[in-house]
């Protein structure tokens, strides 16, 4: 039995919104007078959603908003709207509440679109239970040089680290800035051949270049390879690019400190600080990046 | 670079967010005068995002939410709102326009929001893109004797088969109706030891949403407690690879039918097998028939993409 936890100061509305919720009988209500009581009641006991005023004394819809997807990020917020509050409504939306019903809609709208959001939260519920039972994974992409790829890639390859508690949050963000510089130098560097001495300097020339090359041979058929293997207690990842290559004895020694400012340096330094192991194969072309568990694994009795 | 449709019915309100882009961004910048004319600009070329005012006579940006998410449902469009247009603006909110900047604010706000909105709306698309340049995956699950574990396992490899082209709509779901099948078997009839009979009691009251005390009662007892279920998926740009294993005590694997003896058709293991066996191109036990290996080939009607390995 889903239990909906109703915030608003008004008494009156608390009624209404009981009224058009109890038509369904398997949901069981609770009730709230400010976001402060609501975080309070959802200490000792978590709701499966959230339907919350906006405007209210003590923490208020938009600070409600803020602290359930700081605390309890499974739990979904529905905003109850009135005329006036649509600014407010748009930054609630935009810092994590799941949806909104308009109150003179409340007829309509509100038993619906709370059946709606309780469903797809179960649904995101079930996959997470389920990505917590992933024991390893591994995968292997052959990347087009389009930047837009970047960003997703570096998404899925952190989701999966933190499924398999090879890192937690904090480490994912890490782990996604040195996936993120080693995907880039494999694209624009490696694949492109585009050096980045003209970034900075003239960053009109170098999005044209880059642009040119994507559609001249050989670098617009050149792929950036990618390979994940990741376990319970290591995540490894290898990117590889179809450029020339360079001399991995070249490259300026990251840990010397003379060496931060340059520009060639402060990918490598990243990923050395971020990552448990850096290492390129002797063309150059391949950077394997390893990064292991940090605290033994939780010993499952249940 | 990105390239962005300014719709404005009044020039100097066009000059100035154009002007303003040009100066503080890296986006290119067309403009129109109301929503007939950025629809009639949109035929030729999409830009990657709309920026529009609300108020407009020919066509107001509420129509022109409308109308862009009917023709062009990829383009994001981010409204313009002067003082006493929130109605109008929470309208098209609603209608679909992605974010909203208010005229006061253009200074600080402007860049800032188109940037993210773009960034979200190629999120989106990129992940399908991203998943069409999957070359091979493998995923090794260790499940709870928990059926909540099914539909999201089917529903996962679902989305990644089809990423990967490996099966049409149909053969997609088939794929499911296997997968779900196997697992199903190896939860309840493997690791719990439901029996056949029982299994039609379960299978009542799942579809009823009834307690399952059959079910619940086991899964708190031991030996049956302690049993997982072990499901390894492989997929590649040819196959679709799924083992899956029990802890349960199996079965005698010569008991099963030639499937190609039309008598096969209800077999000792009944409806299960018959569609796995019907729906993938090569299915294996071990010898202790605590475990099943399905193989799904990709389909033949499908041109075979040019490799890029190296």
């Amino acid at each position: 039995m889903p239990t909906v936890l109703v915030v608003d100061d008004s008494a009156v509305d608390r009624r209404l919104v009981a009224e058009y919720l109890k038509v369904d009988q398997d949901l069981h209500l609770e009730y709230a007078v400010h976001g402060a009581e609501a975080l309070e009641k959802m200490e000792s006991q978590l709701p499966d959603l959230v339907v919350t005023d906006l405007i209210m004394p003590e923490v208020d819809g938009l600070e409600l908003v803020a602290a359930v997807r700081n605390r309890y990020p499974l739990v979904p917020v529905i905003l109850m709207t009135s005329k006036g509050s649509e600014e407010i409504v748009v930054r609630a939306l935009q810092s994590g509440a799941a949806s909104y019903v308009p109150k003179h809609t409340f007829a309509r709208r509100l038993l619906s679109t709370v059946q709606n959001v309780l469903a797809v939260s179960r649904r995101q519920r079930r996959h997470s239970r389920l990505m917590e039972c992933l024991t390893k994974t591994r995968c292997v992409f052959q990347l087009e040089n389009k930047a837009a790829l970047v960003h997703p890639m570096v998404t899925y390859l952190q989701e999966r680290a933190t499924h398999l508690g090879v890192c937690d949050e904090s480490d994912a963000t890490r782990i996604g800035v040195a996936l993120e510089e080693a995907l880039a130098n494999a694209l624009y560097h490696g694949n492109l051949e585009v050096g980045s001495e003209l970034r900075g300097e003239d960053d009109q020339a170098y999005h044209s270049l880059i642009a040119q090359r994507c559609q001249t041979p050989p670098y617009c058929h050149r792929r950036v390879h990618v390979r994940a293997e990741l376990s319970r207690d290591e995540a490894l990842f290898a990117i590889r690019d179809e450029g020339n290559g360079f001399d991995p004895a070249s490259l300026p020694d990251p840990t010397d400190p003379a060496n931060l400012e340059k520009a060639s340096g402060r990918g490598l330094l990243l990923m050395r600080a971020f990552m448990d192991d850096v290492g390129y194969n002797d063309a150059g072309n391949e950077v394997t990046l390893i990064k292991r568990r940090a605290a033994p694994p939780p010993t499952s009795d249940a | 670079m990105p390239h962005v449709l300014v719709v404005d019915d009044s020039s100097v309100d066009r000059r100035l967010v154009c002007e303003l882009l040009r100066r503080q961004s890296r986006w290119t910048v067309e403009d129109a005068a109301n929503g007939v004319e950025a629809l009639a600009r949109m035929k030729g070329s999409s830009p990657d995002l709309v920026l529009t005012d609300l108020n407009m006579p020919v066509m107001d940006g509420l129509e022109l939410v409308h109308a862009i998410r009917q023709h062009h449902p990829g383009v994001p469009v981010i409204l313009i709102t002067a003082y006493g247009s929130e109605t109008l603006a929470t309208e098209a909110l609603k209608r679909g326009a992605a974010s909203y900047v208010p005229k006061s604010q253009l200074a600080e706000r402007l860049v800032d929001t188109m940037e993210e909105v773009l960034a979200l709306a190629h999120a989106d698309r990129s992940y399908e893109r991203l998943i069409g340049c999957l070359a091979k995956t493998r995923f090794t699950f260790l499940l709870e004797n928990d059926p909540a574990l099914i539909d999201p396992l089917v529903d996962l490899v679902q989305r990644m088969v089809a990423g990967m082209d490996l099966a049409d709509f149909s053969g997609r779901l088939r794929v499911g109706v296997a997968l779900k099948e196997a697992l199903l078997n190896a939860l309840f009839h493997g690791s719990l030891e439901i029996s056949k009979e029982e299994m039609q009691e379960v299978q009542h009251s799942l579809l009823d949403d009834k307690d399952l005390s059959l079910v619940e009662q086991r899964r708190s007892q031991p030996p049956y407690r302690d049993r997982r279920v072990f499901v390894d998926v492989t997929l590649s740009k040819t196959e679709a690879r799924f083992v899956i294993r029990d802890e349960g005590p199996g079965f005698d694997v010569t008991t099963i039918p030639d499937p190609n003896d039309p008598g096969a058709l209800e077999p000792e293991q009944g409806r299960g097998l018959s569609l796995i066996r019907t729906f993938m191109d090569d299915v294996l036990f071990n010898d202790t028939g605590n475990e099943i290996t399905m193989i799904k080939r990709r389909e033949q009607d499908e041109q075979p993409q040019p490799s890029t390995d190296a």
